[in-house]
């Protein structure tokens, strides 16, 4: 057994509003895994994602003066979001390869920059630092008969050389940790097709087109749920699922969690501490019937 | 056409070894187009950079050269086939060697420069002559080699020992 | 001493204009060692030569030093008038004062100090410069031709039609390779076995060609004119010189459903085969890891239908030696595949296509043997998946090629053409299917080629839509093809039946392997190396090896045929003189002085160097020592270099020669 792992944790604006629950289990998960997260102290909002499409100094110094924080917390920063995930890789990535832009920002957020922290998804961090095996060792309740369909997005694995996630096109880390906690993954489609992230606000009708897509490939594939990793996914797809429902005169009935509440499932967490009533589409029949509650 | 011609207090001596497939055509090429270069550099033409020996670089030092430029094919075009890569092998251990023995390494030029890149070799022999004439005379490498024309005179009672013992 | 001779060059004006030639012949000629200085308006010119030779004769020099334009230019002008006066010609130097002097300076005190001093310096190396006699080795006229494909065979008949033997050595056991498993070729679209199976009977009847089939390299020795090649015949398990080719034994064999390779796995063959009916020679191999009687011992019931009692399962595999002059390598092309690749490989798949897993998503070979009347569906273009005829049928073409971010960026050259070709295949067979084509660029330089595909489109009705495909995946029976339209600037869906990939022409599996045993040089996707892209393209840089087809790149019938015709007339050439002669520019070892460390082994590109015994006159082994062997010696000088005990040097750069230049300045 190596030493205790430690993160700092960047939770991202969604995380203290609507994806209130991707963070409660966030910490459950990771006190029930004996793995420290300490928040990164007075961190902001990433710019994600309008950001970087209007000023490529803000953002990029949005993400550096929080990495300059996270700096001062021991361990790599643990991010739970895909779309902070994105940018704070990509604000490492821009600034190593130009020398311009990275004294720009300096001079922006008047620090000197390291950039030399790891920044982690959460995936990351539990199919790798803590790795599949003690993950699988930690399971209390294997999710035995729930077959579920891993969406990852599109901003977890691109541009592959920024996140450096996993193979770009055909991932397979979200079925990996899955199967370790003894779940059932499905083959579908559209696991990273684009969802319109947060479209969903000024282009809703792009965003139920494109979530359509999605959860009516992970029906036929013959889905129970579906499993993101990614607030702005899940409110698409969650959210906006009774919606979707309505336009296009289906029913797809698909619970959407967040992979720290089906691995903490698993490792035995009560759905309290999991915020699984904070689901807008409702799980709990799904899993009485799985018997997994 | 002639241009106004800065007169230099120092104009230094540039050895370039360069191999004939590459290199060489290389310079040609700069003739055949024309271009202009100082008027420093003196060519020794080898098969291949695998053909030099480090030794000759000491020589030319030794001989009055203040700098030293070798150059021949980029990596994986070697006529014959590997032998730039052996050359670059054998030059980067020689170049901690000349370190050692404190030859200021900006002296020793390594470069690639193909048979199409003219430009490059003026490019190339422009900016060593230019840097060694900032530098100024290498003169560690004359006395040197005047120190060793020695008289012959065994001095010191360990060589003595050595000279008796054989 | 020395009477050296210098002849400087005006080069009309070329020289002189900034070089005051006189002023350098004058200061030379007070140098020690020369006898004679003089400049001349045209060196090369005839009254020049002459005028060379005259006063060699005259004034009986030893040596001679031209200053004049680069010894690339006129070296060799130079050495064989030196040579008409009687001299050896490497008693000639060149200095370069033109291209390295005149031509680059513009101050005429400087370029003539510069003259002075470059004349000075080949002055100094002339003096060491020894007689070189020319060299000679023998030459063995027959040759060895490695892969039995349509460069191949075209190599190996050209060669043989001029009366000279070949050996020609095939891995599979017919020959034929990718050509043979077309249906029908571009821009004539006249059927591929039609053409392509007379010439290889032709190659089985020619009495000047020994065929090896089934049979793969398994070492080179030698050199240009010499080689000794090492080739592992594999136990076929039927004995070709008893086999009448009846078949009877495929008949026979219980064993029926192994998928069989040259259909792309589409059509089934027995444990005992031929790849095709009109295999070449057709003589069946036994597929020992799916035959019974290799597997459990029982069976053996095609040896017992043989007649001629030809089936032999004791047979071994056989090394045999063939001594040969020169070597075409004529080892083809493979397919990239979109399967999921090892970790780490330069190559990557095609995760957003299924990894190839789904099987309705073929390549254009596979294609080809839908297409092809001898195929597996007997011509009929049929899904492998349910058999159903695809109404609706999408090619994408650029898989793998052009595509950096799969590890590969160079263009496949034959794609846009055989896939306009599959769209009128189609169109020829379903009447009322459509053809879709997502392309990057349609690329057809080449004769009737663009007619060809304006065709496609015209009369054969194919659309094609400028832009690539992001994800295919199953959705019921369908494929869904989600793609870009670039030209209108739209997202494509199409709801497709089959798919067909054009994927990338690569080098053989193992033709990294193959090219260190011949000892040639290879790119990073392990394509051949030709000696000069432009001036050189069917030579390898190690002299006596040829290259033919795609194994240097890829290409097409038309360019394969014309490569493999030059490599053949490459060894014609040849094979005209009956020794070889070369420029004796190679090293030679001071037996005294080497201790047998072989370091110069080690970094011979060319495996020149060999270890010679020296014995006394009793036969007692006294040392070990290093030879190079001059017919294969390549001139490069590492040895010299490279050798702890200065014990080898290299004719023509002596480090006498090249010190005495060193010292000169």
């Amino acid at each position: 057994m190596k030493d205790k792992l430690n993160y700092s944790y960047y939770p991202g604006c969604s995380l203290h509003a609507s994806a209130g629950e991707y963070d409660l289990s966030t910490r459950e998960l990771f006190k029930q895994l004996s793995i420290g997260l300490t928040e990164v102290p007075d961190w902001f909002c990433c710019g994600a994602t309008p950001a970087h499409n209007v000023d490529e100094l803000l953002s990029l110094s949005l993400c550096a003066k929080n990495l300059e924080l996270a700096e001062q917390v021991e361990g790599d920063l643990a991010v739970a979001c895909a779309a902070c995930f994105s940018r704070l890789k990509t604000t490492q990535h821009v600034l190593a390869e130009s020398d311009v832009k990275r004294k720009q920002v300096e001079k922006a957020i008047d620090a000197p920059l390291k950039l030399d922290g790891k920044v982690k998804h959460l995936l990351e961090i539990l199919a790798r630092d803590l790795g599949l095996e003690r993950l699988a060792a930690s399971v209390k309740k294997p999710l035995a008969g729930l077959k579920v369909a891993c969406y990852y997005g599109c901003l977890l694995t691109r541009p592959p050389d920024v996140t450096n996630l996993d193979c770009v096109e055909a991932p397979t880390i979200m079925e990996d940790v899955l199967k370790a906690v003894g779940a059932e993954t499905v083959a579908w489609s559209h696991r990273m097709e684009c969802c319109g992230a947060n479209f969903t606000l000024s282009r809703p009708g792009v965003v139920i087109q494109l979530t359509n897509a999605i959860l009516e490939s992970a029906k036929e594939a013959g889905a129970d749920c579906v499993m993101v990793a990614c607030p702005l996914c899940h409110g698409n797809l969650d959210i906006r699922q009774k919606e979707i429902e309505g336009v296009y005169s289906v029913n797809y009935g698909l619970p959407v969690f967040y992979i720290t509440q089906l691995v903490g499932l698993a490792c035995g967490l009560s759905a309290d501490k999991l915020g699984l009533g904070a689901l807008i589409v409702n799980p709990m029949p799904l899993l009485k019937e799985k018997q997994l509650l | 056409m002639h241009s106004e011609k800065t007169k230099h207090d120092f104009e230094p001596k540039i050895i370039a070894f360069v191999c004939t497939w590459c290199t060489y055509a290389g310079a040609d090429l700069a003739g055949t187009s024309r271009m202009q270069y100082p008027a420093n550099v003196r060519v020794l033409k080898f098969p291949c950079t695998g053909r030099i020996d480090p030794v000759f670089i000491l020589k030319a030092f030794q001989q009055g050269a203040d700098g030293v430029l070798v150059s021949g094919c980029h990596p994986g075009d070697c006529h014959y086939i590997a032998g730039n890569f052996h050359a670059r092998r054998r030059f980067a251990a020689f170049r901690k060697l000349l370190e050692f023995v404190g030859v200021d390494l900006e002296r020793l030029q390594f470069s690639w420069v193909s048979a199409a890149e003219g430009g490059k070799w003026v490019e190339v022999v422009t900016e060593l002559t230019e840097k060694v004439r900032n530098m100024g005379p290498m003169t560690e490498f004359k006395e040197l080699a005047l120190e060793e024309q020695w008289s012959g005179t065994i001095d010191t009672p360990e060589l003595k020992e050595a000279y008796n013992a054989i | 001493m020395s009477r050296i001779g210098v002849f400087v060059c005006h080069c009309g004006e070329n020289i002189s204009r900034t070089v005051d030639v006189e002023r350098v012949a004058a200061q030379v000629g007070k140098m020690p060692g020369v006898a004679f200085a003089t400049d001349y308006k045209y060196m090369c010119s005839d009254p020049g030569q002459t005028l060379l030779k005259k006063t060699i004769q005259e004034q009986k020099l030893s040596h001679v030093v031209v200053a004049a334009c680069s010894p690339r230019m006129h070296e060799k002008t130079f050495r064989k008038a030196v040579e008409a006066a009687g001299l050896n010609p490497y008693l000639c130097e060149m200095a370069n004062i033109r291209e390295h002097c005149s031509w680059v300076h513009e101050d005429k005190q400087e370029a003539t100090a510069k003259a002075i001093e470059i004349v000075g310096m080949l002055v100094e190396r002339v003096k060491k410069n020894r007689v070189l006699p020319t060299i000679t080795v023998p030459v063995t006229k027959r040759s060895l031709v490695i892969g039995g494909g349509i460069a191949g065979i075209q190599a190996a008949l050209d060669i043989a039609d001029c009366g000279h033997e070949v050996i020609l050595v095939e891995r599979e056991p017919s020959i034929g390779g990718h050509m043979a498993q077309l249906s029908e070729t571009f821009p004539t679209l006249d059927c591929s076995q039609c053409i392509m199976t007379p010439k290889m009977v032709d190659v089985a009847n020619h009495p000047k060609i020994t065929l090896y089939s089934y049979s793969e390299i398994e070492q080179v020795d030698g050199y240009i004119g010499n080689f000794q090649v090492t080739i592992r015949r594999k136990a076929r398990s039927v004995d070709e010189d008893k086999c009448t080719g009846c078949g009877i034994c495929m008949e026979k064999c219980p064993v029926k459903k192994i998928p069989n390779k040259f259909d792309c796995n589409l059509g089934m063959r027995p444990a005992i085969y031929v790849p095709f009916p009109q295999a070449v020679p057709n003589t069946p191999v036994i597929d020992r890891d799916n035959c019974i009687k290799f597997k459990t011992g029982k069976c053996g019931l095609c040896q017992k239908v043989c007649g001629p009692g030809a089936v032999d399962y004791e047979q071994e595999d056989r090394l045999v030696v063939e001594p040969v002059g020169a070597i075409v390598v004529a080892t083809g092309f493979d397919l990239y595949t979109i399967d999921e690749k090892p970790k780490g490989s330069m190559i990557k798949g095609y995760g957003e296509f299924g990894h190839g897993k789904i099987p309705d998503v073929i390549d254009g070979m596979t294609f080809e043997r839908l297409a092809s009347a001898s195929g597996p569906t007997g011509g009929k273009i049929l899904r492998p998946s349910d058999g159903k005829e695809p109404k609706q049928i999408v090619f994408i073409q650029c898989i793998g090629s052009r595509a950096r971010e799969k590890g590969i960026s160079y263009c496949s050259k034959v794609c846009c053409m055989y896939t306009a070709k599959h769209t009128m295949l189609y169109h020829h067979k379903v009447h009322d299917g459509q053809a879709y084509v997502f392309f990057m660029d349609a690329r057809t330089p080449g004769k009737a080629y663009d007619e060809f595909w304006r065709r496609s489109i015209e009369e054969e009705e194919a659309v094609y839509i400028r832009g690539m495909v992001s994800r295919l995946y199953q959705k019921g029976d369908k494929i869904v093809v989600m793609g870009s339209d670039i030209a209108v600037g739209v997202q494509v869906e199409i709801e497709a039946d089959m798919v067909v990939l054009a994927t990338a022409i690569q080098p053989r599996t193992g033709a990294d392997s193959l090219a260190q045993k011949l000892g040639i040089s290879y790119d990073k996707y392990n394509f051949y190396s030709e000696a000069h892209a432009k001036l050189r393209p069917v030579e390898c840089a190690t002299a006596g090896i040829y290259l033919a087809g795609a194994c240097q790149g890829p290409k097409d019938i038309p360019d394969t045929v014309s490569q493999a015709s030059a490599a053949a007339a490459k060894v014609m050439t040849l094979f005209a003189k009956d020794k070889l002669e070369r420029e004796p520019i190679v090293a030679r070892v001071k037996e005294a002085g080497c201790v047998g460390c072989f370091a110069c082994k080690k970094v011979c590109a060319y495996g020149a160097v060999e270890e010679k015994e020296i014995r006394d006159r009793q036969g007692n082994l006294i040392k070990v020592v290093a030879y190079v062997n001059p017919g294969v010696c390549g001139g490069c000088g590492t040895c010299q270099a490279t050798c702890p005990s200065k014990s080898v040097e290299l004719d023509g750069y002596t480090d006498e020669q090249i010190v005495a230049m060193i010292e000169a300045l």
